[in-house]
């Protein structure tokens, strides 16, 4: 490989900080500073190195190809599913505040034939009259299921006297208790 | 894929349970300006501050567990427009209860008047006592977290104003 000598870098820099420099000066000062620079130069060398980490770069995606679409990887598909969920789940919570949200009501509202009363102690005194008229038919319900209960209690209660009346009658029939 | 659209099935279960409610609130709302309707609405946490030195501790577990109680009254003799005002609740509520599959729990026989319990499919959701009697219709709903021990409660007659 031909060395190239200071002089002659010295000059290239010159021509290429004068913008005269052609495409092959340019990838030789580029191979120069990347192999490792003389002292005199290093300042140039952070230089010359972006410009050959760009090129890397651009080679690689030549070499690996145009870029794929996340949405068809993998990750992506999955990236993607989440944030459809994500905003999903944004659209229900908004949904819910102003549709499906239930209003908040007043502590209390009180209407008679059509027109609004201002007074707690007649609503809540109305409200009782209707649930002591609910509470009167389920304690009907109430007796009623009670009553239920001891007919299925006397009924356990007959059972054993019924088996063994049965087991007299069968027994009778056999001739077991005629002696 | 399953796991997503299982999330996404889920993430919707607690709006039926809104929709019920919501749709027994909407009935009552529209009647409850009605000129032949007496309608009363009153939240749990006034019924304590009512009551608060008479109740007892499971009393107030039971009211905490209630958003909201509403009780809506039309005499059968009131008529629009040639329609009985109750009957026209009562097909309002009939078709809520039919199309939310709503269970019945207790239907109750006294003479001529019948009272119907019913509950919403989810525990969040509401009573509903439908009683009719000559001459008057008279719906009450309970709403909050309507579990088995507010259901017993509700039958046992636990449930009381004052």
């Amino acid at each position: 490989m031909e060395t190239i000598t200071k002089e002659k870098i010295k000059e290239l820099l010159d021509s290429y900080f004068q913008a005269t420099t052609s495409l092959e000066e340019e990838k030789l000062l580029r191979n120069y500073f990347a192999t490792g620079a003389h002292k005199e130069f290093e300042q140039y060398k952070p230089l010359f190195d972006c410009f050959n980490m760009e090129i890397e770069a651009l080679d690689k995606e030549k070499v690996v190809g145009p870029k794929i679409p996340l949405r068809n990887t993998r990750s992506g598909r999955v990236n993607f599913m989440f944030r459809l969920v994500s905003v999903g789940a944004a659209a229900a919570i908004v949904l819910y505040t102003f549709i499906f949200a239930p209003q908040k009501s007043d502590s209390l509202r009180l209407f008679i034939n059509g027109e609004k009363i201002m007074n707690q102690e007649l609503a809540i005194s109305m409200a009782n009259d209707q649930f002591s008229r609910l509470n009167s038919i389920l304690g009907k319900y109430q007796g009623g299921s009670e009553k239920l209960e001891s007919l299925n209690r006397a009924g356990d209660a007959i059972s054993p006297l019924f088996n063994i009346d049965k087991l007299l009658k069968q027994n009778r029939h056999d001739g077991r208790l005629e002696k | 894929m399953k796991k997503i659209v299982i999330i996404a099935l889920l993430s919707f279960v607690p709006f039926l349970a809104i929709g019920q409610v919501k749709q027994i609130n909407d009935i009552l709302d529209k009647y409850e300006k009605n000129k032949y309707v007496e309608s009363i609405l009153i939240s749990p946490e006034l019924l304590q501050m009512a009551g608060e030195s008479q109740m007892n501790q499971p009393t107030k577990d039971l009211l905490s567990k209630l958003t909201e109680l509403r009780i809506l009254s039309v005499k059968s003799s009131h008529k629009e427009n040639g329609v009985s005002v109750a009957q026209l609740l009562r097909q309002d509520l009939d078709r809520v209860i039919s199309q939310e599959n709503m269970s019945r729990i207790l239907k109750i026989r006294d003479g001529e008047e019948l009272m119907e319990m019913f509950k919403t499919k989810e525990d969040k959701g509401a009573l509903l006592f439908l009683n009719s009697k000559p001459g008057e219709f008279t719906v009450i709903s309970i709403f909050g977290k309507i579990d088995p021990s507010v259901v017993n409660a509700a039958i046992s007659g636990e449930i009381n104003i004052k």
